[in-house]
């Protein structure tokens, strides 16, 4: 598995990638918006996890292209608060909210990539059909 | 203009009438009060001359008449009021006698106008078992007695009163004056006064909130970090116990963040039951309660409804929950039902706190009760706002070693 993770905190990116590379897999960090686009447009990815306040580029933005490249994405939002999404704002597979455990980080990917792998399944028997 | 900006300035008119009128009161009542001693000391003074200023022959037995004292050379300084020599001229009254049965009325002075003499008869025989006091509105009486004859003394004050009147009509045209142009003046300076209050308040929820934001990303990597450890090392009691705070501080920034989040306008409203929500919040906290040896009792009626914020009512029966878990000392009982047109909820729980109002305990990082662990004051004050958010109201007291807090819906 390849993941994704960016937030605007180096200290956050390090522990994590350490933790992610543990457990899960194969871990690339980003520490702002351009970075996480640039990634996304080089390499593919799994999933992402993605703080909702990256700096350079908006949250937007971001989610709609992890979206057309197929790339399921949790948001990690400051707080229960934001975990209510905008209006206008894509709706992502998964939400976080800081301050989090890393078993919560683990449930959060497995369910995003299991209900991802469902959704893909339904549209290819939609295709099918 | 918001909520609180109103109501300060209604209060602000609040202290300035009930602080004009109490002046206003005591002004009036007292030259009223004086008026009436005026008049007690011209009564008095007829009464001393058995009931005329004139010169009478026909006084009864063993009266004589007293003669008025030399006037006063220096008339432009001299004494005013019913103390000025032009009174015995000026004054208008009149004087009756009646005989010991009350049968035989004589009138013993008549300089009055408004009544014949007939009348003024009459009149004094309706006062005949008074004493002194007020009658007809300005009019001033005395009743004594002097060798079994009973006289009644009546004055006209209307001249004398007059000014009082002007003085307390003038009175309260100019507190409602005051009141009409401190409204305005309100209106246009209220801003000025009351934006620094509400600046201190946005700026005390917006460190909040900031403070909040800021622990939250720190909180997340201690939390990593002892994880990276424990794989590397192994967990050991340090590290669990890092975990344990670590929760504790996510709790605490959880509450945190709610104390700032919880604004009118940011709430949503659907019908919520709140019977099955307690129940329900009641039941997943039953083992703890008992796990910490409280007795836990409800009386939840059945389909109590309210149109409020979800999130907000969930969090706020979790919050009272959590209260009684962490203060109560043997009992905690949790009711709900309606009372005319209201929704009731009550949490009680036993505590050693003496009788009284108890509502410091909404405020913002207060505790009242001695805490089994932590508590860091802030779960109430999240109950208060949610409550005022939805126009209730909430209040907590003891009482027998009772500490309750009811909340209106």
């Amino acid at each position: 598995m390849k993941i994704l993770f960016a937030a605007p905190d180096r200290d956050l990116l390090e522990c994590y990638k350490k933790l992610l590379e543990t457990d899960l897999g194969e871990t690339v960090t980003a520490f702002d918006g351009t970075q996480v686009i640039t990634l996304l447009s080089t390499e593919s990815f799994d999933i992402a996890l993605l703080d909702r306040n990256l700096p350079r580029v908006d949250h937007k933005t971001i989610i709609e292209r992890a979206n057309a490249k197929n790339v399921p994405v949790v948001v990690l939002t400051d707080g229960p608060a934001g975990l209510r999404n905008k209006a206008d704002e894509p709706v992502p597979d998964g939400m976080l909210s800081y301050p989090f455990t890393f078993d919560s980080v683990k449930d959060a990917v497995r369910h995003t990539l299991e209900s991802n792998i469902g959704k893909e399944r339904k549209e290819a028997v939609k295709k099918d059909e | 203009m918001n909520k609180a900006e109103k109501k300060f300035r209604l209060y602000a008119i609040l202290v300035i009438f009930v602080l004009l009128t109490l002046l206003l009161a005591v002004i009036n009542g007292v030259n009223f009060t004086m008026a009436a001693s005026d008049a007690d000391v011209l009564t008095q003074k007829l009464a001393d001359k058995q009931g005329s200023f004139e010169h009478r022959e026909n006084l009864p037995d063993g009266i004589q008449f007293q003669p008025d004292q030399p006037r006063n050379k220096d008339f432009g300084m001299g004494p005013m009021g019913p103390d000025s020599p032009e009174m015995n001229e000026s004054l208008r009254y009149f004087t009756v006698a009646f005989s010991e049965n009350g049968e035989k009325a004589e009138t013993v002075a008549f300089h009055i106008s408004a009544v014949t003499e007939e009348e003024a008869k009459e009149w004094a025989y309706g006062l005949m078992k008074q004493k002194t006091g007020w009658t007809r509105g300005t009019y001033r009486y005395r009743v004594y007695k002097e060798h079994g004859t009973t006289y009644v003394t009546v004055i006209d004050q209307g001249r004398e009163l007059l000014p009082s009147f002007r003085i307390l009509i003038i009175s309260a045209i100019g507190e409602v004056l005051v009141l009409v142009i401190g409204w305005f003046v309100l209106l246009a300076i209220g801003r000025k006064i009351y934006a620094p209050l509400e600046e201190a308040d946005r700026k005390q929820k917006n460190f909040i909130a900031n403070a909040n934001k800021e622990f939250r990303v720190p909180l997340t990597i201690i939390d990593g970090n002892t994880e990276l450890t424990e794989r590397r090392y192994g967990p050991d009691d340090q590290t669990r116990s890092t975990h344990r705070q670590v929760a504790k501080m996510n709790e605490l920034v959880d509450k945190l963040g709610s104390v700032g989040i919880f604004d009118k306008e940011k709430m949503s409203a659907a019908e919520i039951s709140l019977s099955d929500q307690l129940a329900e919040a009641l039941d997943r906290a039953a083992i703890s309660f008992s796990s910490r040896g409280i007795e836990l009792t409800s009386e939840i009626a059945p389909e109590v409804t309210v149109i409020a914020d979800p999130e907000g009512m969930s969090k706020l029966t979790d919050e009272l929950i959590e209260n009684a878990l962490k203060f109560a000392l043997t009992k905690a009982c949790f009711k709900l039902n309606r009372e005319n047109g209201s929704v009731i909820i009550e949490a009680s729980n036993d505590t050693d706190l003496p009788d009284g109002p108890a509502d410091q305990a909404f405020d913002r990082f207060t505790t009242l009760q001695n805490a089994k662990e932590g508590g860091a004051g802030l779960g109430l004050s999240f109950v208060k706002q949610t409550v005022k958010a939805h126009n209730g109201r909430a209040s907590a007291s003891v009482s027998g070693g009772v500490f309750t807090i009811r909340i209106a819906l």
